[in-house]
């Protein structure tokens, strides 16, 4: 069928501009912005139009204001991407409006089209278009429409912008067909929002929106900015009437398992072959999941092992004989395979689904199948049920991956499958140790050899971070440069990486340190700060304000010990030992200071948080606990030259 | 390409450049051969579903341009070991008589060879940069030119790469290609009309010209109005037909007015018709603005060796200015870039200055040197006042820049509030550890070319407060140099040094019932590219610590002989921006 798009010929139609708009000089929501959002109106249809074929079109409106050269910047140069294959743009109507009320139009002759990529099966292009004679005060309005001939079946529609914002509006109008249903979600929404439906269509609005700022330790964009999407679902794939939808979800796993983790002959007999001779059960789980995670290449993490063609030739199968076979796997095929060895072994696995916290927080209320996307093996052992995942190749045996764990867990049930929680660790379980013993010289220089071990959550991400790395050489800067921005004149050489892709023991890292001018020297004193690790570190929150709650990943401890051999000749002046914090529910901050016969300091800082999340509230008294901390951090130690006068 | 490390993967792509006016792809072809390790594994040859086309974003701006790249990614496929090759043909039917062919990249090259066929009739003209070893003969219809075993090309900060490159300019027998003039003069005849064509203002034009420059009589005043005018325009590239020569030829003077919006070229072509309205005679002069280039190859007569179009306005001969050059037959020429934002009028670009420009400007056009601006046009001079204590210090900055340091602060100033206001802190935060800033404000007074900016501020705990008996601190608060900006590696590269003048003042009163107990020793030392001074003075009446800094650099080329005693400059200054002062309770 041959769709044929007619863009309609009827004049534009702009609205008035109340002459109050000009005499603002910056915004009123967030002032220092360039430009401002007055209004952002979109109108989004989905229609089905028979016979498998569908239609999208988008209708926007919108009205800015510069204040001054930066708004300018940002507004004045447009390009509206499109898939060529999918659809268009229409006629794109533009204006520049100054405030004396003259008005510049955009040119059609203006606006050009460009084909930005095609390969394969993807062509982009976009309309590219200045506005004209664009200036600080002026307004400019825009007005477009986009349609496609395939529909996004989760189109994900954004209120909040990089620019401050008075007004944004949506109407959505959903598709309608014979056995798919949807439902119009809100996220990140307040009570107080507008929202509404009209004849045709659901409404949202959200008013005096700030714009969109980057801030350290913040939860994922999907949790914070205001976002509808419509979420079409199967009606086949729903439970019935009054069932629970996470009843039908377990229920779901629990088909899916039967299949999933049924195991074949040569699964049975590896599965008796390894458990051979092992005693405890945690033994013969142990040897399976190393098996699957030593034996199975999970393709996921094969960069220099398969091509990019080899991984699109794999077909992905639900059958753990495949995998065995093939020798490789996704993540969840390599999963399933040790599900299906642990049955094989006797036990009773089952599917459970966890939710990746990394991309939005898990709510109850988020019934959609793009919730609770990892999969994990529930055994049960000793009363208590454990979770194993082989398809993340550096997580410890039964252990639950941070960004899965605080959240909740489906098992596989064939009724009565409800959600249930698992608790991430505490900040004794994620745990970086840094040791560094070294020696000072008469002039200043630091040399010392540094041994950092990171286990847990924290030795999982560094793992992780090691696999995106490309080569030694990029693993081995990314350890130096933790020193090096702080300290650029640091020399570190002769790094070593071990157990980076170990599922078992902690990442280690060594490397041997030279820091000149580490200490100051006087004519007749030399004072250094023990703390090498945090020389110079600037505060991690700086600015004054706060937009969004603080996030952090995980609790999780530092322990630090420095050992550094003074030179000779030199006599500790008066100090005073480094001052503890307490820091109360937040966590824990503890220094000490040792001074040998031998003229070697010795000095210990361990740091634990056990908190995640807070409030943005409580940003003023976080913000000065690592203010406070770092300022202690610069503890020094003052030594006098044993032959000057006192 | 063999890939020898994991780095080296995503290279394995690929590239046909081309202007799609004038230029045609007619084929590219590649193959990934497996490492030797991978016994059993094929060569992959790629195929038509493998070839991507994607448009080549220009520099920042670009609305429409008509440069593209054909490619195929075959970085998914390499692996440590992988041998990957391409092959591309390209059909260029445009009027561009000159192509460049770089035989050193970023990479190690073992060899490198650029042939060339011409049919009867046709000749050619080759120019080689930089002194590499190249080897030349003719075999055939072919004449080669070939280079082995070259390093990559290094990076060093302040550096300049002088790539190794051989020019070749192609001439045919009908005129379809013709040799560009062989001399600098005869290349900005050659120029000149793009620019000197459809001058004509509009009444609107006109209009506005008159607005801006009422009421002023100076002739100078009237050019920094209507450069101001043109310098406000928006930036924006509409680059077209780049294969007939689209790239040199500017839009006319109406159209850029009434958009509001043009590029470096457009915008010079606005601002000297301008100009010429109010009987000021202006030159488009086209440069290159690329920090890390050599200066013009004065041997290589190619416009290809520039890259950005300014403005070379004529100036009454009696005027005097450090922004001045003289060019026989035209007389004396004052600089201004009309796409600079934040460079005044008066003030050049530090990367421009010294360097050469190609001037348009009918028979009395060619080379000419910009002139390098003083020192003293590019000062900073800062105060600070601070109360050290025990728990802190607290104090008040108050800076004012000139020049292009101004036109530094402009260019951050200018982004949100909110982020100068980090940027500052940040700045603090380097040399104050945990600093504060409790207030600030900033003021750009472009007439003058200067941009101030004050700030209040706070640290806890700034020194080595030791059992509140000894306090230790360094009374540089601000701009420690702490390491060198050379780089580490062994030099290899000539420093192109940027020109520093700063002069700063501390005043510091420390707290009460202590005494210095040692002072550091003044410095002052100085070579032919700088100068540095520090002195110390204690006012014990008052318990003030007074501190003067003064540094000078000047924008020199330091040869790689005298590298040494660069390096022991600034090593010099790093040890005296340490300098510590040792305070004790009485």
């Amino acid at each position: 069928m041959v769709v044929v798009f007619c863009f309609s010929l009827k004049a534009v139609e702009w609205r008035e501009i109340d002459p109050a708009e000009f005499e603002l000089t910056e915004s009123e929501i967030d002032p220092g912005f360039g430009a401002e959002i007055l209004f952002s109106e979109l109108e989004f249809r989905q229609e089905f139009l028979g016979e498998a074929s569908y239609k999208e079109v988008a209708r926007y409106y919108m009205r800015f204001r510069v204040y001054n050269e930066l708004g300018v910047s940002q507004l004045a140069n447009w390009k509206l991407p499109y898939e060529d294959r999918r659809g268009g743009i229409g006629k794109i109507e533009g204006r520049t409006v100054k405030p004396s009320g003259a008005v510049y139009e955009l040119s059609q002759d203006h606006i050009f089209d460009t084909e930005l990529v095609r390969k394969g099966k993807v062509d982009l292009a976009a309309k590219s278009f200045a506005f004209p004679n664009l200036e600080p005060g002026d307004i400019v309005e825009l007005q477009y429409l986009t349609r496609n001939t395939e529909i996004d079946w989760l189109p994900v529609l954004r209120f909040q912008e990089r620019l401050p914002a008075r007004r944004i509006t949506t109407r959505i109008n959903p598709l309608w067909d014979w056995g798919i249903g949807y439902k119009v979600r809100r996220f990140n929404f307040s009570e107080d929002d507008f929202s509404d439906i009209e004849p045709g269509f659901y409404v949202a609005e959200k008013r005096n929106i700030k714009a969109i700022v980057d801030e350290p330790f913040s939860l994922p964009e999907s949790d914070l900015i205001p976002t509808v999407i419509i979420d079409y679902f199967d009606d086949s794939d729903r439970p019935k009437d009054g069932e629970d939808y996470w009843a039908f979800r377990a229920k779901t796993l629990h088909r899916e398992g039967k299949k999933a983790l049924a195991p074949s002959n040569q699964i049975e007999a590896l599965a008796k072959e390894l458990t051979e001779g092992k005693q405890s059960d945690w033994a013969k789980l142990a040897v399976l999941y190393d098996y699957c995670q030593n034996e199975v290449l999970n393709i996921n993490y094969s960069r220099g092992i398969l091509t990019d063609k080899e991984r699109s030739k794999i077909k992905e199968s639900n059958k753990p004989q495949a995998t065995l076979a093939r020798g490789n796997g996704t993540p969840e095929e390599v999963t399933y395979l040790f599900g299906a060895l642990a049955n094989a072994a006797g036990f009773a696995p089952r599917i459970a689904a966890m939710h990746d916290n990394r991309f939005m927080k898990f709510k109850g209320w988020l019934k959609h199948r793009f919730a609770m996307r990892l999969r994990y093996i529930a055994i049960d052992l000793d009363g208590e049920t454990h979770y194993f995942r082989p398809g993340n190749p550096f997580l410890y045996c039964g252990e639950v991956e941070w960004f899965a764990a605080n959240s909740g867990v489906l098992e596989a049930a064939r009724k009565n499958g409800a959600i249930k929680v698992v608790k991430q660790r505490g900040a004794d379980y994620s745990v970086r140790k840094r040791t560094l013993t070294g020696a000072l010289d008469q002039e200043g220089r630091l040399t010392a050899r540094v041994e950092i071990e990171m286990s847990g959550y924290s030795g999982w991400d560094a793992k992780e971070r090691m696999a995106e790395l490309e080569g030694r050489e990029a693993r081995e800067e990314y350890f130096a440069d933790q020193i090096k921005d702080l300290m650029p004149q640091a020399k570190v050489e002769n790094i070593t990486i071990s157990n980076s892709s170990s599922h078992k023991y902690p990442i280690r890292v060594t490397y041997d340190l030279e820091i000149p001018d580490y200490a100051d020297v006087t004519r007749r004193r030399l004072y250094f700060q023990p703390y090498v690790f945090g020389k110079g570190a600037q505060d991690i929150f700086v600015s004054n304000e706060r937009v969004s709650p603080i996030q952090f990943n995980y609790a999780a401890t530092s322990v630090d010990k420095v050992s550094i051999q003074m030179p000779e000749g030199l006599v500790l002046e008066d100090g005073v030992a480094p001052k503890s914090l307490d820091l109360g529910a937040f966590g824990n901050y503890t220094v000490s200071i040792r001074s040998s016969k031998e003229g070697v300091i010795q000095y210990e800082r361990t740091f634990s948080r056990n908190v995640l999340g807070l409030a943005v509230e409580s940003y003023p008294a976080v913000k000065k606990i690592y203010s406070e901390i770092n300022v202690r951090d610069q503890y020094a130690l003052g030594f006098k030259r044993g032959d000057t006068d006192s | 390409m063999r890939i020898r490390k994991e780095r080296g993967v995503g290279q394995a792509v690929a590239n046909l450049y081309y202007v799609e006016d004038t230029e045609k792809p007619v084929s590219i072809k590649a193959w990934t051969l497996p490492p030797e390790r991978r016994k059993g594994a094929k060569v992959i040859a790629y195929r038509q579903r493998d070839v991507g086309d994607a448009v080549v974003m220009g520099a920042g701006g670009s609305v429409i341009t008509t440069h593209r790249r054909r490619f195929i990614d075959a970085s998914g496929d390499a692996m440590v070991g992988s041998v990957f090759g391409y092959e591309t043909v390209v059909r260029d039917r445009g009027s561009a008589s000159e192509l460049v062919w770089r035989f050193q990249t970023e990479y190690p090259v073992l060899r490198s060879r650029v042939s060339l066929s011409l049919p009867e009739g046709w000749s050619y003209r080759a120019h080689v940069m930089s002194d590499g070893k190249l080897s030349h003969g003719d075999e055939g219809s072919f004449s080669s030119w070939e280079a082995r075993d070259l390093p990559s090309v290094e990076r060093q900060p302040y550096g300049r790469v002088k790539q190794f490159e051989l020019g070749l300019a192609l001439a045919a027998p009908n005129g379809e290609r013709e040799f560009l003039p062989e001399s600098w003069e005869d290349l900005a005849r050659y120029f000149w009309p793009y620019f000197s064509s459809d001058r004509e203002l509009t009444p609107e034009m006109s209009s506005r010209v008159s607005e801006l420059t009422a009421g002023l009589t100076d002739p100078l005043e009237r050019a920094r109005a209507l450069a101001e005018f043109a310098q406000s325009i928006n930036y924006l590239s509409i680059a077209l037909d780049l294969g007939s020569g689209g790239g040199y030829r500017p839009r006319a003077p109406v159209e850029v007015f009434q958009s509001n919006y043009g590029d470096c070229k457009d915008k010079t072509n606005l601002l000297v018709a301008l100009l010429g309205a109010k009987g000021v005679e202006a030159y488009p002069l086209i440069v290159n603005w690329d920090s890390e280039a050599s200066d013009v190859d004065a041997d290589w007569v190619s416009p290809m060796q520039f890259n950005h179009c300014i403005v070379a306005i004529k100036v009454p001969d009696a005027y005097e200015s450090p922004n001045i050059v003289q060019k026989e037959g035209v007389g004396k020429l004052f600089i201004f870039d009309p796409t600079d934002v934040h460079t005044t009028f008066g003030d050049i670009a530090t990367d421009l200055q010294g360097t050469k420009g190609l001037l348009l400007a009918g028979d009395a056009g060619g080379l000419i040197s910009i002139p390098r601006l003083p020192l003293e046009n590019c000062e900073v001079r800062r105060t600070v006042s601070a109360h050290l204590g025990l728990a802190g210090v607290q104090g008040k900055l108050k800076e004012v820049s000139k020049g292009q340091n101004a036109a530094f602060e402009r260019r951050f100033a200018f982004t949100n509030d909110r982020n100068y206001t980090e940027r500052v802190l940040r700045w603090l935060g380097g040399s104050i550890h945990s600093a504060q800033v409790l207030e600030m404000e900033s003021n750009d007074y472009r007439e003058r070319d200067a941009f101030s900016l004050e700030a209040t501020f706070y640290a806890k705990g700034y020194g080595k407060n030791i059992r509140d008996r000894t306090l230790m601190f360094k009374p540089v608060l601000i701009d420690r140099m702490e390491v060198l900006p050379f780089g580490k590696d062994v030099r290899k590269q000539e420093v192109h040094l940027k020109p520093q003048c700063l002069v700063e003042s501390y005043e510091l009163s420390l707290p009460e019932g202590f005494e210095v107990s040692e002072m550091p020793e003044n410095r002052s030392f100085e070579e032919l590219f700088g100068s540095y001074e520090l002195n110390f003075e204690y006012d014990a009446e008052l318990d003030l610590l007074r501190v003067n800094r003064s540094i000078r650099i000047e924008p020199l080329l330091v040869p790689l002989e005298h590298y040494p005693a660069l390096e022991r400059f600034y090593k010099r200054r790093i040890n005296a921006d340490s300098s510590t002062v040792v305070l004790e309770a009485l």
